[in-house]
């Protein structure tokens, strides 16, 4: 365990919004670890750090397909678009899988959002639906692309990690005051 | 008025006095021994109980007061009973007593009592606080509801019950399982799976699967 009493494994993988250490800090989703380490009410969530990217990569053999893709790269977007289709529909199981459940019960929200570099999908209510938006994070054309230029230049693949945050409804959160206030008189 | 004169002609002279000098409240008069001696027409309506079917009766065994939190408080020894056999004052108090129909209904008691040689007569004075406890307990919510404290842990009456299947479900739906697999797993349909989602929701009272896990995992319904 450590002092935040994660297990090694899931430390490694899983780390609560405003904590995450994963070495990056631009991108949404780092921008909001920025604001919620620095104490400002950001709602809660979980990162699913660029190791766990990295395992689901393993774990899927797509790090093998991103590897050929790029030794034979002629058009970015159609070999990002054939890794996306083989790959769609791959589970997250195992231990990836229980760490994002165990990660989501824990959060006690009704609903959240998994936000990534590339996108935001919001209103997932189901377990099913936000492992399924978060390989769609990891599978974006935007993000293949970007993994299958980068291993054809000769350098490491990126990783980025996706954010699984509590969503609030603005009904239930406050309310907005308009700009311009009417002017006394 | 003909019935009172017959029902209580061998009350002391000073209880009876009491009884005649009526007041809007219900009226039950316990001898020394705790028997119900008498048990006016405001009583029978305020607690569904007539006069013939408690008259003679140990009068914990028939009004059933509990206190606040559901601790007895009409039991043989009671501390009104204690107080007027030292003879000293019995000031007002709120029980909750259970009527005919079964309903538990706060009532407020004054006591009055009547020395004599057998001992203390005690004439109960009792009318209805049903209306004051929920007025408190409606403020006790809002007081609960605005202050910024953690709700307390629930209660075993708080913990929904759930059918084995639904607990199969929960059990599933928890390890990241879709309704269709749920259905493989389980051997059924998935309209039937759906059912048993939708029922065990409602069970919890959640608006979506995240919130029902969360919710059970709260309640402990989550086994590791």
């Amino acid at each position: 365990m450590d002092e935040q009493g994660l297990t090694p494994s899931r430390a490694r993988f899983i780390q609560p919004l405003g904590q995450a250490r994963y070495g990056r800090e631009s991108g949404p989703v780092g921008e909001l670890n920025l604001l919620a380490s620095a104490g400002l009410a950001v709602p809660e969530g979980v990162v699913l750090t660029d190791e766990f990217h990295r395992e689901f990569m393993k774990d899927s053999d797509l790090l093998q397909s991103i590897q050929a893709a790029a030794d034979g790269l002629e058009d970015i977007h159609k070999s990002a678009l054939e890794v996306q289709l083989r790959y769609d529909s791959i589970p997250i199981e195992g231990e990836l899988n229980r760490l994002i459940c165990e990660a989501l019960i824990e959060l006690g929200a009704a609903a959240v959002a998994v936000v990534s570099e590339n996108a935001i999908k919001s209103d997932l209510e189901s377990i099913p639906e936000v492992r399924a938006a978060i390989r769609d994070a990891w599978l974006s054309l935007q993000g293949l692309g970007r993994q299958i230029e980068t291993v054809a230049r000769g350098e490491n693949i990126p990783r980025w990690p996706v954010l699984i945050q509590r969503q609030l409804y603005p009904e239930y959160t406050g309310w907005s005051m308009t700009g311009d206030l009417p002017e006394k008189g | 008025m003909g019935d009172d004169k017959e029902r209580t002609t061998n009350l002391p002279q000073a209880v009876r006095s009491l009884i005649e000098a009526r007041t809007g409240d219900a009226i039950f008069i316990i001898g020394p021994d705790y028997q119900i001696l008498y048990w006016d027409s405001e009583a029978e309506s305020l607690t569904g109980l007539m006069s013939e079917e408690v008259v003679g009766k140990r009068c914990y065994e028939v009004v059933l007061g509990e206190r606040e939190g559901g601790n007895p408080f009409c039991t043989y020894g009671c501390s009104v009973m204690h107080l007027a056999q030292a003879e000293r004052p019995v000031s007002s108090y709120d029980i909750r007593i259970i009527t005919r129909s079964g309903e538990k209904r706060w009532v407020n008691v004054s006591n009055l009592t009547v020395n004599s040689e057998e001992g203390p007569y005690l004439v109960h004075l009792m009318r209805d606080a049903q209306r004051s406890h929920e007025t408190l307990e409606l403020a006790w919510g809002l007081i609960q509801l605005s202050s910024k404290k953690e709700a307390p842990a629930p209660s075993r009456r708080d913990i929904p019950t759930l059918t084995p299947r639904q607990l199969e479900v929960l059990r599933l739906l928890s390890e990241g399982s879709s309704a269709k697999e749920i259905g493989q797993e389980l051997y059924l349909s998935q309209a039937t799976v759906r059912n048993h989602i939708r029922s065990l929701l409602q069970a919890l009272g959640a608006h979506s699967q995240l919130e029902a896990l969360a919710k059970a995992r709260e309640l402990g319904l989550l086994t590791e």
